[in-house]
């Protein structure tokens, strides 16, 4: 997505643009939604599979237009003269990528990307709409049946909070691995 | 030996849609070989474009110049070092990056330059902790490990303190020294172009004003009055 919009050819960034603007736009829940009760309607194929892989679908589509706007302005934020310097060095386009850019660019998209896989882990919560006993799913189950709401919904909030954070500290580590050259 | 720039128009875009400005006006001439050719002329003479054309950065809109595909490198006024490769790995980037050398080789072969020019000691550092001085010497050692015939540099001085000013034209002395390396240099720095050059190009508003040996050039008395209005302005 981040190439459609960097694309040189205005109509790949008109379908770039689109995507962005409704993915963003339209609720998670509501994706979801249409995921799983309105594309089967349309794709017959599509009612064989499974609640897990729409939500996997639902929210990996509405991510993806988010995290592209996260690495195109990562990428934008790399000095355009390195380019040339590497173009009057013959090296070619992969190479100069692989090498020189992404890692610049990586250092830029993995504060925005963090925050948006953190909003991902978050909002598994809500597969729980279509049936997914997910970890919040799985919390009111035990809730319900055994009236603990307090325990197991804290419990349930702890968990989330120590998935998040021990990526947030997975995020450092790498955030300091990438910026020793900044 | 040389190698002919003809009728070379070039035009840039604008910051208007659609409306190109034409930077170079018919330019000819030729470029010596193994020489040192300096490029002098006004800010806006379109010093820099030229330069950028023979390295194939701009595109020519007609006319001519030779084909130096695979046979220049670069040394630009803003350095342009990877911001994420040590000096070390810089200047040895266009060995191993462009899949010639392993990048073992490459390293080694880099650091024999980096020995050679007292660069060892910053080795490992990344760019940004370097001086401007600095930047640019590992940006010209970048450029001289490819063996390039022609070493194109864009004012490589212009942003540098008057102590890095030294440390770079120091170099670029001992590197026009080196045998079989056509160099043309765009800088503003007359005294330099004076110490360095075998050739001065004079460029003003895209055109060709002068174009003589270095002596007739800096001569006291220049025939040209074009080089007389640039060097007493």
């Amino acid at each position: 997505m981040t190439w459609l919009r960097r694309s040189r050819y205005r109509w790949l960034q008109a379908i770039a643009r689109f995507y962005v603007s409704v993915f963003r736009a339209v609720p998670g829940v509501v994706q979801i939604f249409l995921a799983y009760y309105g594309l089967p309607e349309i794709i017959p194929a599509l009612k064989t599979w499974s609640p897990e892989v729409m939500v996997i679908l639902a929210l990996g589509f509405k991510y993806a237009a988010y995290m592209a706007e996260t690495f195109r302005a990562a990428v934008d934020s790399v000095d355009a003269g390195q380019w040339e310097a590497a173009t009057s060095l013959q090296i070619n386009k992969w190479a100069f990528f692989k090498h020189v850019m992404l890692p610049q660019a990586a250092v830029n998209a993995i504060p925005g990307f963090g925050n948006y896989t953190i909003g991902i882990l978050k909002e598994t919560a809500l597969a729980f709409v279509i049936g997914v006993t997910e970890l919040f799913g799985e919390g009111k189950l035990i809730a319900g049946g055994s009236f603990k709401y307090m325990e197991v919904y804290a419990a349930v909030a702890i968990i989330y909070w120590l998935l998040v954070v021990a990526y947030s500290a997975l995020q450092n580590k790498l955030e300091r691995y990438y910026r020793r050259y900044m | 030996m040389t190698m002919a720039v003809k009728q070379l128009v070039v035009t840039v875009p604008t910051n208007k849609k659609h409306v190109t400005k034409e930077v170079l006006h018919e330019v000819s001439f030729d470029i010596p070989t193994a020489q040192v050719l300096t490029i002098l002329g006004p800010s806006g003479a379109g010093k820099s474009t030229l330069i950028r054309t023979l390295n194939g950065l701009q595109p020519v809109t007609t006319g001519s110049v030779p084909d130096l595909a695979g046979q220049t490198a670069m040394v630009f006024q803003h350095f342009n070092l990877f911001a994420n490769l040590t000096a070390l790995d810089n200047v040895a980037s266009p060995l191993y990056l462009t899949g010639q050398q392993s990048k073992s080789v490459a390293r080694e072969r880099a650091m024999t330059l980096l020995e050679k020019f007292n660069l060892a000691g910053v080795a490992t550092q990344y760019p940004s902790s370097l001086s401007g001085g600095q930047k640019q010497r590992i940006g010209i050692l970048r450029a001289l490990i490819t063996e390039a015939p022609v070493l194109l540099l864009d004012e490589p001085t212009s942003a540098l303190d008057p102590e890095s000013i030294r440390e770079v034209t120091d170099m670029i002395t001992e590197v026009a020294k080196l045998p079989n390396r056509t160099i043309i240099l765009v800088t503003h720095d007359i005294a330099f172009a004076r110490d360095i050059s075998d050739d001065v190009l004079l460029l003003a508003d895209g055109r060709v004003q002068a174009f003589e040996r270095a002596d007739d050039f800096f001569a006291p008395e220049p025939q040209n009055t074009a080089i007389t209005a640039f060097l007493t302005r």
